[in-house]
Formats: C-alpha cells, structure tokens, sequence
C-alpha cells in the first residue's frame, strides 16, 4: 500500500481540533486519539474501495532496435479487467540507462477500457535495455490509501553501436572508385587485376600500352586494372581489459566498433568479404558469412551488447580463431591496444604466427590528452606529467616499432582519427595490391 | 508492509492464473476482453504471511516474550529500592519486615513524609488499645513502658527527607530509628549524635553497652556508617565505649553500642525526655543478606519490635517540594504535547508518501570507468614523489631527440653528436648549447630541471620553425 499527500494533509489538519479542544475543555490528547481513529478509518475505507491493480492487463509493443543517439517510443497498452475503475499512477520500470523521459503517468481507466502509455526512451548507452515490470497505484475514491502491486512485463530494445564515423564513408568511396580504371602507372604492385583494355588517350602512361593489341587494331590501346575483388577481411576487436579504458569520453571499445563498422562498410562495398570477432579469452561476438547490407546491420546487432570484460585477452588463441573464419590469405585487422612492451608482449608473440600467413594491420587509440601534456612545461606538476607522457609514447613507439618488424602494420590516432585512418589505411594496402 | 493491503483476494483474477495474453515484446495487444490477468511480482497478502509466517510469528513472539518480561521485572523494580520491605533482593529487607508482621507487628512502608505523619496519627490513635492485647507485639522482649505511639524507621539514602519541615518530623513521634541518617537529618532529628566516618571492614563486634535490644543481640557484623555520641559527651571516651551519659543542659542521655573502631559506633541512642532516638550505623543489619549473620537478627527485631505498629518511611521524590519560578512545562497549554505527537504521525505519514516507491529499483550493470590517462598522471606522480629528475629528463630528451631527428631527415641509426651538428647548423644555435641541453647537463635541483625541459621544448620548436613545419608557438 501507499499513502498520498492528501493524506498527510488530513493527518496534519488535527492540529485544529486538538488546539480547539484542547484549548477550550482541555480535551487535547482525547482530540489526538479521535482524529487518528477517524483518520485511519477513512485510509482503511478508501483502501477497500480501491480498484485493484492486479486485474490490469499489461502488454507492450516496442522496437527490437534503436541506434544510440536517437529517440524510441514505448507503448504500453494497459486493460482494466477488474470491476471497479481504476484511479492512479503506472510506472514503467525503465532501466536508467534506457533514458525514459517521464516513467511515471496519472491513469483513469473505467472498469474494462484500455489506455495506451506512450514512453519516450532516449537510450544513453549501447546494449541491451531492459524493462521487467509495470508498477501500478490504485487510489481509492478519496484517495488516501493506494493499493500498489508490481506486475511482470518484460520488453527490451537493442541499442546499437551509433557509427558515427559513415560520415568519412563517402569520401572513401570516391577514393576507391577512383581506383578503377587506373593504369599501370598510378597504381603499382602484383595484386592489381587486369580490367579491360581502352584506346590511348594523352596523358597515358606509354608503357601501359598492350602492342599485341594495339597491333590487332588500328589505334593504340592501353590496358586498365582495377582492384584486386573478394579479398577477405578479418577484424578481431580485443574486448579485453585494456579495451575498457576510457579515452575522449569514449572508451576504447566503442572506437574499435567505430573502426570496425567504417571498414567493413568500405570493404563490403570494395567489394571484399569481411568476417568479425569479439575475443578476450572466449569469443564475445562474431559475424561470418554475411554481405551486403547484412552485413552491417548484422554486426551492429552483435556488437551491441558487448562490453569489455577485466580480464587479460589471451591472444595466443587468436590464429586459430582467424583460421576458423578462412584459411586464405587475408587482410587481418586486430582493433587493439599498443601501450606497454609489458602489456602487449602476448600480442607480439603471437604477431609473427598471422603476419607468416596474412597480412595484418594492428589498430591502436591513442590519448590526445598526452600528446598535450608534453608540450606543457610550465611548472614542475607539469614537467613531471610531460616527462611521464614522453615516456608513455616512447613505449608506444617501441611496442609499435615491435611490431612492425613483426612485419604488421600499425595505425594509431586519437578516437575521432582512428576509424578513417583504418579505412584510409585499408585503401592503401588495397591500391598497393597488398591484399 | 508493501504487500500489506494492496491485494483483495476478492478483486477480480487469480493472480497466479497462467497468463494466457502474452506480454512479449513483439506481439501486438490482444483486445480488451482478453482472458487473465498479467502475473503479479508482489505477493498477495496470503502469500506474503505464508512465506513469512516464521518471522511474523518469531516478531511476535519476542515482542510478548519482551512485554511479559518487562512486566514481571516491572512488577519486582517497583518495590526493589535498597532496604524494601517488598524486595526480596539481598539488599532489601523483606526478611525482616515479614518476621515482624508474624509476630503481630503492624509494618506499612510509605513515601512521603505526609503519608508518615497521617500513619503515625492513625497508628498512635488506634494502637493504644491494640497493643495489650497481642502482646507478641514486642516478643517478649520486655518492651519498653509507655510504647504506645509506633516505631517509625527513616532510611533516606539519597537525602530527600524534608529536614526544614520540623513541625511535621515531630510529629513522627518519639520512638525513630535512623538507618545510616546523613549529618542534616541528624542535625534535625539527633542532634546530640554524630557522624564518625564510613566502616571499611566488616567485623563482629560486641554490644558493650546498656541497650536492651543490643544486650540481647550481643554482637552484630559492621557496615555502613560509624557514629558517636557529640558535643558534651567528651568524658565518654574515657571509659570502655559502652558508657552511658547525661548532658545538662538537655538532659539527653546518649547511649554507644558496637564500636568498631577510631570512636566510633554501630548504634547510638539517643534519649530525651522520654523520646527514644535511635541511629543504626550498620545498615546490614536489616538487609536479606545479611540479617542472619551474628546477633544481627536480633537487634533487628528488637529495635523495630518494640511497637506493635512500625511506619517503614523511606523519603521519596514526593518530599522534595519545588521551588523557584514556575518551570516551562506549567507555563505550557495542555494541547502543546498532543500537537507535537500529531506532528511526529505527520512525519512518519510522509515520510511514507515520499519514501514508497512504486516498484522495486532497478537494477542495471553499469560499465567500468577507467580513465585512460591514469597511468601517466600515476607515474607522473611517482616520479614526482621520489624527485626523478634524470629519469624524467632523459624522457623528455629520449622524445625531443626522436622528433628532431624525424624533423631534420635524419636517419634512425643516426647518433647523438650527428643529431647535434644537424640542430646546431639547422637553428643556429652553437653545438655546445645543443649538446648542454640535449645530453651533457644534469639538473641537481627541480628549478634546473624546470629550465632545462624549457630549453629543451624551446629547442624543438626553433627546430620545427627552421623546418617549416610549425609557426612559433606550435605544440609538439
């Protein structure tokens, strides 16, 4: 049961006959003792002419998904099977997280009507939101006493990774368009592939011209390439401890997601089949097989309810993994982080098992903040804090300097530069036929 | 109290029912008339008692389990004070009272000094013809000539007897025994007696003096209070402590019994004009505990004996009269502690109309927070802690000269003196200088450190200037 505030009011409104009364016949403590009778009275009696809650029928209809950053509305649909109508408050039990702008909402439903509840959900992080329960207050006619019960309505929606960095997905598509039709001379390398052949215009690089063509014809002709097709990409995403760092307000995690979804978005349209997997010490998420616009879709829905684990990531189950998903050459992408020689050393000495047989690029975030903090000298706080940023990216350059000789390839950048870099990255390899 | 009233089993569905309905996520609402109910997460009351029944009953239980003790204590502490005539404890003196009442003696305990006065008036009254008949009365003991009024017994041990109400302490009549009376009570009642001093040890000590009902008792156990005889009663030490004297002026004959040591004495009687006063040093004489021991029985029934009524008065709060201006609780109205009552049930109801919630809380994971600079702001600080400055320097040093070196084109197996020559000719600074800051100085204080990371930031920028990489002021 509950209480409301207008009870508190009548309770406080004794004050007025126990100063009368006690006042003018000294019958104070006697007023004290009616007045919480008659009190109590009217509460009981309003609690027994209450509808009762347990007869409201609950049922909701919601989307399965929302990507972060935009709003979702929740419906709740509630009968009123009881007899009585019903007078009171329903509250939808909202994860905080799920950012439901108002859960609480007055309700008058007459004995068998239905209401519909409408909840605005503005999710604040990704994963999985739910809703177990509907609280429902039933006030009686004077409306004191409430009866309250809980009832079970379970819902969730899948709040997906937000991809914010599609936005550097346009210009990556016009570089790689500008891919095709490219001669010899631009783009060099044993991956490319031979397109078509075109008659010569000025400008072109002589030593693209096909004689035996040009011999077959009347007019000189040039051969075309364009890019190596149906490479495979493979991007492992480290969900282990170090991943839950957080950096620009961004923990490391959701820029490797960031980073993950613009590539497989390239590839996919380069035309390159890209498979993913989320590892620590087991497998967190994993998306094969899928292409097209599949692709996408399928792998925010997996990676959202992701989140980093505390625990160290065991890269040394790494290859095999890599080697379930294909046995080809492949473009191996490990989304990571490079910090310390002691903190990455599992990572290099897994390093050379996938660079024998794949080409691997090694994606890392790094804080902006400490490149700050080296320039900043001003006091000795600050010396001592540049001097620990320097040695912070001496280490990095070591671990990286590690595992390029490796024979990976690493990128580093801040959590707004990383994801196009790993895309502009990816486009270099591929213009280089490296694939 | 959440599942309290909210469920009347009356009301509508059985909420245990199967919901037929679904209540997934996706499905689309079923119509109005649907059958069943959404199940419930709070229990009905039924259920609510059935799975809390053995607390309910165990709360129960130790609330009566509590109230029947407190009133049982209750019932004891009411009459339990030290030398009680209803307290069974070993320092009451229920013992002694009921021996008393067995042979015939009258013994009414009361509070105040009123109640002492309007007893001693009913009991003088009455008791004169009362006491030939019975004569068990003093036990034949051969109680004393002219004992008509009763034995009235003061203890006072925390000093409320009203000693300026002198017109009523006469009234309380000639026969008194005081119990380890303070030196105001004696100043008022015996002012021929006085105090000596607290007895430390318990010992058995002889009579020795002309006291009946001490004669008799021969020897009693020590405790409490010492006292003597006062004033004009100096030749009494002369003799074996057992002497009997008169004062002149007065003529109050003082009577000392049970010495127990540096003139002092267990009992002292105090005789005037026929009003026997008698002062019992030795408290332990009436207490459960102690009554048996030595004569003390004895003296005990002898002295409280000698009537056939005996006013037990133990001065209580009721005697202390107040004085001084009217205290705030008369100056209040009647209505005051009735409001604020009310106000504390005005609280309790509010706090319940904020504090319920309407559900349970839910609950969610929430991420790790790990700020990623944590680990430079931590070696920062170490490094700050144990005044590293080499090691700091050559951090800042080890990335300056990587990065000038990037700048300039050197190669990466370039080494220092290369590098130094290179910055020099590229900035114009002398080589020396370059070396000093680069590599030769060491800072021996932190303000040498300071400058010396300055020199070096300032270094880096000239070179970043020369290279055309970064207008002045750029960060690294």
């Amino acid at each position: 049961m509950a209480v409301s505030g207008r009870f508190v009011l009548l309770v406080a409104l004794g004050a007025v006959p126990i100063v009368l009364l006690g006042q003018a016949y000294g019958l104070a403590f006697e007023a004290l003792g009616g007045w919480l009778v008659l009190v109590l009275l009217l509460g009981v009696l309003d609690l027994l002419l209450a509808a009762s809650p347990r007869g409201v029928l609950v049922e909701r209809d919601l989307p399965l998904r929302v990507r972060l950053g935009q709003p979702a509305r929740s419906d709740l649909y509630l009968t009123n099977t009881g007899r009585r109508a019903l007078r009171g408050t329903v509250r939808d039990a909202w994860q905080p997280a799920a950012g439901a702008v108002e859960t609480r909402f007055a309700l008058r439903m007459p004995a068998g009507e239905r209401r519909l509840v409408s909840v605005e959900l503005r999710p604040f992080r990704r994963g999985e939101r739910r809703v177990e329960q509907a609280g429902i207050r039933s006030f009686g006619p004077l409306g004191l006493w409430a009866r309250q019960v809980s009832l079970v309505a379970p819902g969730r929606i899948r709040v997906l990774p937000p991809f914010n960095s599609r936005r550097h997905l346009p210009s990556r598509l016009a570089r790689l368009r500008e891919f095709d039709g490219r001669t010899s001379v631009m783009i060099r390398g044993q991956g490319t592939e031979f397109d078509s052949l075109r008659e010569y215009v000025r400008g072109d690089d002589v030593r693209s011209i096909d004689w035996r063509a040009t011999a077959r014809r009347e007019e000189v002709v040039v051969r075309t390439w364009r890019p190596e097709r149906d490479r495979r990409v493979v991007i492992v995403i480290d969900t282990g401890r170090t991943s839950a760092a957080r950096i620009d307000n961004e923990p490391r995690l959701d820029t490797a997601f960031e980073s993950a979804l613009l590539l497989a978005a390239l590839a996919s349209r380069a035309g390159d089949r890209v498979d993913l997997i989320a590892y620590d010490r087991r497998v967190r998420a994993r998306v094969q097989g899928a292409t097209g616009p599949e692709l996408l879709s399928r792998m925010v829905d997996v990676l959202a309810p992701v989140d980093p684990e505390l625990l160290e990531t065991d890269w040394s189950a790494v290859p095999a993994e890599v080697r379930t998903v294909t046995n080809q050459r492949a473009l191996v992408v490990l989304l990571t982080s490079l910090e310390t020689p002691g903190s990455s050393r599992t990572l290099l000495a897994v390093l050379p098992q996938l660079t024998q047989r794949h080409t691997v690029l090694v994606a890392s975030v790094t804080d902006p903040a400490t490149f700050a903090a080296v320039g900043q000298r001003d006091d000795r706080e600050q010396t001592y804090t540049a001097a620990a940023a320097e040695r912070a990216l001496l280490d990095v350059a070591r671990v990286a300097a590690a595992a390029r000789q490796q024979g990976a390839e690493v990128v580093t950048g801040s959590p707004a530069e990383l994801p196009p870099a790993v895309a502009d990255r990816y486009l270099a390899l591929k213009a280089a036929g490296r694939l | 109290m959440n599942a309290g009233l909210t469920s009347k089993p009356a009301a509508g569905s059985p909420a245990g029912a199967p919901a037929k309905a679904a209540t997934a996520a996706s499905t689309l609402p079923a119509t109005a008339s649907a059958t069943g109910a959404t199940p419930a997460a709070t229990p009905t009351v039924r259920a609510f008692f059935r799975r809390w029944s053995f607390w309910v009953g165990a709360g129960v239980f130790v609330v009566l389990a509590s109230l029947v003790l407190l009133l049982i204590r209750g019932a004891g502490g009411a009459g339990a004070g030290e030398l009680s005539i209803t307290s069974a404890a070993p320092g009451g003196a229920k013992a002694v009272a009921e021996v008393l009442r067995g042979q015939g003696v009258t013994v009414t305990a009361v509070g105040s000094l009123d109640e002492a006065v309007r007893e001693v008036a009913r009991a003088g009254g009455g008791a004169g013809g009362s006491a030939s008949d019975s004569g068990s009365g003093s036990s034949g003991t051969g109680a004393p000539p002219g004992t008509a009024e009763p034995t009235v017994l003061v203890f006072d041990p925390n000093g409320f007897l009203p000693i300026d109400r002198t017109d009523d302490l006469a009234r309380l009549g000639g026969h008194l025994v005081l119990v380890q009376p303070d030196i105001f009570t004696l100043d008022a009642l015996a002012p021929s007696i006085s105090v000596t001093g607290q007895v430390e040890n318990s010992s058995v000590v002889e009579a020795g003096c002309a006291v009946p009902s001490a004669e008799r008792a021969g020897t009693i156990t020590t405790s409490g209070t010492a006292y003597r005889a006062s004033g004009a009663s100096g030749e009494s030490d002369t003799g074996n402590g057992s002497d009997t004297d008169t004062d002149t002026d007065g003529s109050t004959t003082t009577t000392e019994c049970f010495e127990t040591g540096d003139g002092g004495y267990s009992l002292v009687q105090a005789e005037t004009a026929g009003s026997v006063v008698t002062v019992v040093g030795a408290s332990d004489v009436l207490t459960n505990e102690h009554v048996i021991e030595a004569g003390n029985a004895a003296l005990a029934l002898g002295l409280l004996g000698q009537s056939d009524e005996l006013v037990w008065y133990t001065p209580s709060e009721s005697d202390v009269t107040a004085t001084g201006p009217p205290s705030l609780a008369t100056l209040t109205p009647g209505w005051v502690t009735p409001l604020l009552l009310l106000l504390v049930v005005v609280f309790l109801a509010a706090a319940v109309w904020r504090g319920r919630r309407l559900g349970p809380v839910v609950v969610e994971n929430l991420p790790v927070i790990v700020r990623g600079s944590e680990t430079v702001a931590g070696r920062a600080r170490l490094y700050a802690r144990s005044n590293a400055r080499t090691r700091a320097l050559d951090a800042l040093r080890i990335g300056s000269v990587t990065r000038m070196s990037g700048l300039l084109g050197l190669p990466r197996s370039a080494g220092l003196p290369e590098i130094i020559a290179a910055v020099s000719a590229r900035t114009g600074v002398p080589a020396v200088e370059v070396a000093d800051v680069i590599v030769n100085r060491l800072p021996s204080s932190e303000a040498e450190l300071l400058a010396l990371s300055q020199q070096l930031a300032a270094l880096e920028r000239r070179v970043q200037v020369a290279v055309g990489r970064a207008s002045p002021g750029g960060s690294p």
